[in-house]
This record gives C-alpha cells, structure tokens and sequence, in this order.
C-alpha cells in the first residue's frame, strides 16, 4: 500500500488534484487525531482509503472538503490551498469543485429528489437551463425511476437516497469527489449495485475519487488502495 | 440565475417549515396569541387615552370658583367630586357679555336621581357643547327641554333606569345615592334621551336652570322649608333667573383670545374666579393617571419578550434536526451566513404568519367588542391598529428575530467548523 502511495507522488506534480503536506489536526481537548506529513493524488485517480473507525476517516474527510480547518499544514485541491481562501470563497470553492458524499442522511428530506440535486447546482451558481436536464440525465445513469423525481427524498429507501446523493455530488462536474463509507447501510446486493453504478458513472463523467471505508471487500474495484493507519503519523506513533 | 438560487432558498424554507408542520404551526399560534394581545393592550390603552381626552371638545375655556384646575375639570366635565363653591349669576353674564365670549354654557350641579348627577344648564348646552373629534349631541327620542320642569336624560340613565318619555323623575338634594331629602314635591317630566357618546354626558340627567332654581325655592341650606305652594301656580309668577351657577364652559370668538379671556377671568375683581383650558388640563390628568399606562406597557413588553422567547425556543428545539440539513447545505458550498438567512426566513415566515392571524384576529375581535358591548363599556374601539409605537413594535420584532436566529446560525457554524 505503501508502494501505491509512493507510486502516486513520483507523477507530474502539476496532474495533482490533491496535496497534502504536514497536515495536523487536533480535538480542542489537543488530542491529535491526524497528522499527514505528504500525500498527493493525481487526477481521475480513484483511491480507497480504507480504515477502522475512530481513526479519523471522517475528519479526513472534512479537511479535504474545506469544512474543518487544520491546526497546520496544507491542504492544495487543484493547486488551491483551500486554507488560504476565506470561509466563503472556500464554499463557492467546494461548491463548484468538490462534491461529497456522506454515509447516510445526505439528502434534505423535504425537498424533493429533483430539487435536491438542483439545489447543489444552485448554491455553485452554476445553475443554466441544461441543468435540469443534466440533472435528471445523471438520475437516469444512478438508475433512478422518472417517477421519483418529484417525490421528497424522505420517501426513497436508503439505496436510491445514496444513489441520488452520488447524482448531486456530480452536478456540477467536480474535479474531487469524496464519498465516505457509502455503503455501511446498504445489505451486500445493494453495495454491489450502487459500487457498479459509481465506478461506471465515474468512468464516464471523470475527476478523482477519495473513497473512504472499513470494508476491505470493495478494495478490489479500485486501482489504489491505501491504509490510513500507513498515511497517518499519529498511527505510526502508537 | 441568481433569481433561481433565491427561489430555491425560499423554497427549502418554505419546505422546512411544511416538514415541520406541527412544532410550526404551535409555533404561529404562539406567536399569534402574543402579539395579538401586545397589540391588543395597546389598542386599548390608546383608545381609552383618546376617548379620554376627547369627552370635550370645542370648548375653549371652563371657568369656575378659584379651586384646583384638576378639580373644576373633574366636577364640570366628569361630574365627579364636589364643587366647593359656586360662581354668580352676575359674573356669568359678564362672561356671556365679553366681547370675545361667542358662548357660555351655564352648569348648575348639586342634585342627583338614582345615583346620577343631575345638570341644570340651558339651550346652548345642546347647541354648542361637543365631544370626540367634534360631534355635537344628538337627540335619540324626544325633544330638547323647554319647560321649567322638562328634564333630557342621558344615555347611560336612560338604559339603566328604564324610563321612558312622559316618565316622572324626582331628584334628590345632593349626590348621595340614598338621599332621603328629596325634591318630592316637584317631579320632573322626562321629555326626551340623548344619543350615547361615550364620554360622561351619557351618565347625568339634564334640567333648566329654571328647573333647579324652582326645586330649591323654598330651601335653604338643604334643608326644605315648609310644604311649597302648588308647583305650577309658583313657577309662573315667580322669578326664576338663578341666582349662581357651578360652572360655565365658554367658547370664544378666535382661539387667540384664549389667554387673554383666561386672564380676564383669573383677575376678575368681583369675585375669584378661576379658567382652564380644558384640553391642557385633561392630558394633565391622564399624565397623573400615567400609573395604569405605564403598567399596561410593562404588560405589553413581558408578553413582547414571552413571543420571543417563544420563537427562539421553536427554533434551538429543532436544531438536533437540522443539523444534518445545515451540514448537507455547508457541504454543497453554501456559506454559513446563508445557513443563517435559511433559519432567519423560516422564523420570519414564523413571525409574519403569526402576526397576520393576530392582527385579523383582533380586527374580529374590535368587530364583535363594538358591535356587543360599546354600548355597555361607553366606548367603541376604531379598527385602526396602525400607530407609530405599534410600527416600531413590529421592526422590533422584525429585528429580534434577525437577533435571535444569529444563537442557532453560531451554534451549528462552531459544531461544523469543530466536525
């Protein structure tokens, strides 16, 4: 995994999507929770971040998003360092570039399944009159029925929520997409499923995966895989 | 584009709160049922200050024996308390005689029916006296008295006593309820009723001061003397024209002559005398009753806060819930002052709703009060709530609001920032 990690650093720097470098972040009882001396990942690279809970996947999650801001260190999303910018112009950043997906409860359950994506295009204000039927081309492509669209998300079993939150993360075409632990509430035909219709749609539309799990079974379908506790001093440490 | 993505915040506003329905609709009413009594209250206080000031009008000056400003106007135009002393005939002609006096209206107090003041006075009482915002009295049934032993009564007396045109009244010497010295001999012919005004003209029975004068003609010092003569025999060949009256209110020529009259009558050298402006010293008067307004605000404050409270409450109750929603937004790229414009339009929505069913509540309310009860209360409410104050109510509400979503907006801003 080690090797996977290194591999990924000697390509050109200028193809990075992600950098990382001296990263620390701590609880503010100062407890370090995560501390990442260097890691880059190239674009349209899928990685699988695989890891036990507790360990800090989630945080990761929200540095890399621009939603937690680290105690040091940078973190560069296409040569931005997202820390730099201000907290507004780091959410019109994440709006227009990263799109994340949760492991539950992504959508906003009053409003319907259409509005839900729309609305992410909307907050990026990316929002043209193609974007409705974008959106409902990437419904289509999650295999989401016509009929759903206008239903509110609430009524959507969990499987097609996760798949219409995939379809919203992609809206505005990002060049990052973080989906942590999609699956945990999904049964193993479901997983499969929704794992072949985000690697297919992923295919197609491109940009870079970070995919975060305890689920070691999903490793196979991604070209590189990497162990947190191997990125993480903190781990190391102890 | 731009107007689309302001479409959409309303919208998941809209939608939040319908998600929401029953917490929302407590919420509203809790609202409405706040401010309906905040401007309720206040409604009333204004109100019962402008019919308060307004139970005279038209009359330029009233002038009376030397005695304190507050007392004159009390007995003269509330009919409470007693007159101490009386003016006499003489210088109420002098005044009627002042070139700048247009009119005088004589009051004669000191007799009373049932409880109520009885006012000897004259013709112009019902040709110039005015009330509210100008009205002049009105006649319901009957005529104006003419006779010496004619007597109009009010419209509160009328009501509560029951009686009828043709009705004999007798009066009793007095204010007392239960006066046993009564003017037993010579009753009184009821020949007509005033409209109701609201203001205390409708509580007092209306006499000549020729009536007054022959009730008392063989009296003195309230005690009757012998049995009188036959009442009709004496009243034609005795001299009726009253010796002294209680007070007089004047209207002048050109409200220019106002302190100069004033003047005139506070120095006149016959006898002291005593003039007020009575519009000056009725606002005097509700500044001292200021106690009951002043309580009335602090009341209408509390329930100001309680609403507040109440929103603020509706707002950190849901918040475990919106939470994810709040995050799910953060995370789609919207600012976190967005996240605060989200909450602040759900509680305006709140606010302005609740607000609406209060004030057609009280409209209804102001509707029934006056179509029920304005003849029992003496007063009927105008369907006018907009003031000043009460505009300033609503921005400070308006403004609260804005305040008080700025608790959740931080709260959850911190807990995303902290993860």
């Amino acid at each position: 995994m080690n090797n996977n990690n290194r591999a990924s650093e000697h390509v050109m720097q200028e193809s990075a999507i992600l950098a990382l470098e001296n990263v620390i972040y701590s609880y503010p009882d100062s407890s370090t929770i995560l501390s990442i001396d260097h890691w880059t990942l190239n674009v349209n690279d899928a990685v699988f971040l695989h890891g036990r809970s507790g360990l800090g996947k989630s945080t990761l999650i929200s540095l890399l998003a621009g939603l937690t801001v680290p105690n040091a260190g940078t973190v560069k999303v296409k040569d931005v360092d997202l820390y730099s910018l201000s907290t507004s112009q780091r959410d019109a950043f994440r709006a227009k570039h990263i799109g994340i997906v949760y492991q539950q409860f992504n959508l906003i359950p009053y409003l319907s399944v259409l509005d839900n994506v729309l609305i992410a295009a909307s907050l990026a204000k990316q929002y043209k009159p193609s974007t409705r039927q974008y959106a409902c081309d990437l419904l289509a492509e999650m295999n989401l029925p016509t009929d759903v669209l206008h239903r509110s998300a609430d009524q959507l079993s969990i499987g097609q929520q996760q798949r219409v939150a995939i379809a919203r993360a992609l809206i505005n075409q990002p060049d990052l997409l973080l989906v942590d632990e999609p699956t945990s509430a999904l049964d193993s035909e479901n997983r499969d499923a929704f794992m072949d219709m985000l690697m297919n749609i992923l295919r197609q539309h491109g940009g870079a995966l970070v995919f975060v799990s305890h689920d070691k079974t999903l490793a196979s379908r991604f070209d590189h895989v990497l162990d947190l506790a191997s990125l993480n001093a903190v781990d190391k440490v102890s | 584009m731009k107007i689309r993505g302001h479409f959409l915040l309303l919208k998941t506003a809209w939608r939040s709160l319908l998600y929401r329905k029953s917490a929302v609709v407590m919420a509203i009413l809790s609202v409405a049922m706040s401010v309906y009594v905040l401007l309720g209250v206040e409604h009333i206080r204004k109100e019962a200050r402008s019919n308060f000031t307004n139970t005279i009008s038209g009359v330029d000056l009233i002038a009376g024996p030397r005695t304190g400003q507050i007392n004159l106007l009390l007995y003269s135009v509330f009919r409470m308390g007693t007159p101490t002393n009386n003016i006499s005939w003489q210088s109420f002609q002098a005044m009627v005689e002042h070139p700048n006096v247009n009119w005088a209206i004589p009051i004669s107090l000191g007799d009373s029916h049932k409880g109520f003041r009885v006012v000897g006075t004259n013709q112009s009482f019902f040709k110039h006296f005015r009330y509210g915002s100008g009205y002049s009295l009105a006649i319901e049934e009957g005529v104006e008295f003419t006779g010496v032993m004619d007597v109009v009564l009010g419209a509160k007396v009328a009501r509560e006593l029951a009686y009828a045109l043709g009705d004999k009244v007798i009066l009793a010497h007095g204010i007392a309820k239960n006066s046993f010295a009564l003017h037993k001999d010579r009753p009184f012919n009821v020949v007509g009723v005033l409209k109701s005004t609201g203001t205390p003209v409708d509580n007092a029975l209306y006499v000549s001061l020729e009536g007054i004068e022959a009730i008392h003609k063989n009296w003195q010092g309230g005690v009757q003397l012998g049995k009188s003569q036959s009442p009709l025999a004496q009243q034609d060949t005795a001299d009726l024209t009253p010796k002294s009256v209680t007070a007089a209110m004047l209207g002048l020529n050109s409200k220019l002559a106002t302190f100069k009259v004033q003047r005139w009558i506070n120095n006149y050298n016959k006898e002291p005398l005593i003039a007020i402006l009575p519009g000056v010293v009725l606002v005097e008067l509700w500044q001292m009753m200021g106690k009951i307004e002043k309580i009335l605000m602090l009341v209408s404050s509390l329930i100001f806060v309680s609403a507040l409270f109440g929103i603020a409450a509706m707002l950190l109750s849901s918040m475990r819930e919106r939470k994810r929603e709040l995050l799910i937004l953060r995370s789609l790229g919207a600012s976190p002052l967005m996240n605060y414009w989200l909450l602040s339009c759900e509680a305006l929505l709140i606010t302005l709703l609740g607000s609406l069913i209060a004030v057609v509540f009280l409209l209804s309310s102001i509707l029934i009060v006056n179509n029920l009860f304005s003849t029992a209360l003496g007063m009927s409410f105008s369907f006018n709530l907009w003031s000043v104050s009460n505009g300033i109510i609503f921005l400070m509400m308006i403004v609260s609001v804005f305040l008080i979503c700025l608790i959740p907006a931080v709260k959850i801003y911190r807990e995303i920032k902290r993860t």
